[in-house]
């Protein structure tokens, strides 16, 4: 058994394992595949329905499953969303596995995921990544320029 | 207003907050035996059966280096600590024996395929190779075998042995 508190690990070793079959690209189509299969029926589906409130919906409850340390922001007046990760419980993790290396651009694949569902719902996405401490920002907004 | 059940708070500007910190909460997000599923899929549909197992058996030997390095040692207590541990974060019922030499474990379904099912999706079709390959390549190469002596594929309800080598 793999239990969903390993897959963290068994991630990280699948984007080594394709990455050694078919270099970076073979990482990025699993990324665009694993975003279209995973992420339609709930979180494009969400935010298609409610907008930034399906954002907040869908991170307050998949990062307090995943025990991270975070802040999520919901401005409607801003029309963004906004996630301050100040630990990423699986970078964390990763780096906590002293015997595994963990993949070398493992946080590279939540923008691959979830930038194209924010675009999608008509949003746009930016985000900030310090890897080396297991932290982040990532603000989904609407554009004021038309 | 603070909403303090949720730690969630609102004001009138219409900003919604919520903090958190890790030790709000359990770290049990059921989900990931979908993305595991999907990567599993992904592997097998592009590249075979042969490179799934062998995917499986690189991630065994290197996040279970120090079971596997226990096992070696013909350290059996280590592998039940770990299983009574596993099953326990994952909050799932298990029967787990042990006598000397061996551990019998028996399931009346995996957490992985039931709540792969929940969601309304198809479990790879080779996902009893999380249990099977997993293990062995656990056992290899060590003092221990490992057999799973059935598996329903459709709830992945199962037993499986580890026995030292050699013992009837």
């Amino acid at each position: 058994m793999i239990s969903c508190t390993e897959f963290i690990p068994a991630y990280s070793e699948g984007f080594k394992f394709l990455e050694a079959i078919g270099g970076r690209e073979e990482v990025e189509r699993f990324w665009s595949e694993l975003s279209e299969l995973y992420l339609t029926d709930s979180l494009l589906k969400l935010m298609q329905e409610k907008g930034l409130e399906g954002c907040f919906e869908y991170w307050s409850h998949s990062l307090n499953e995943e025990a991270a340390d975070f802040t999520i922001t919901l401005d409607n007046d801003k029309k963004a969303f906004r996630i301050d990760m100040h630990k990423c419980p699986s970078k964390g993790m990763l780096m906590e596995l002293k015997h595994m290396v963990p993949y070398h651009a493992y946080c590279d694949h939540c923008e691959a995921l979830y930038r194209p569902i924010a675009e999608k719902a008509g949003y746009e996405y930016k985000s900030e990544v310090d890897g080396n401490n297991a932290a982040c920002k990532l603000t989904i907004f609407k554009s004021t320029i038309k | 207003m603070i909403n303090s059940e949720n730690m969630m708070e609102e004001n009138d500007g219409g900003i919604k907050v919520m903090k958190r910190t890790a030790s709000d909460n359990k770290y049990l997000h059921r989900d990931f035996h979908q993305t595991l599923n999907l990567l599993m899929d992904y592997i097998y549909e592009n590249f075979g059966i042969n490179n799934l197992i062998t995917y499986l058996e690189q991630f065994t030997l290197e996040y279970h280096k120090s079971l596997h390095d226990q096992l070696n040692e013909g350290n059996i207590h280590a592998l039940v600590s770990y299983l009574h541990d596993i099953y326990e974060k994952e909050e799932w019922p298990v029967v787990i024996r042990q006598g000397g030499g061996y551990v019998e474990i028996e399931q009346e379904a995996c957490p992985g395929i039931t709540h792969i099912k929940s969601m309304g999706k198809t479990p790879c079709p080779l996902y009893v190779e999380t249990y099977r390959t997993v293990y062995s390549t656990l056992c290899s190469d060590t003092p221990f075998e490992y057999k799973l002596d059935y598996f329903d594929d459709e709830t992945g309800a199962c037993k499986q042995t580890f026995r030292k080598k050699g013992q009837i």
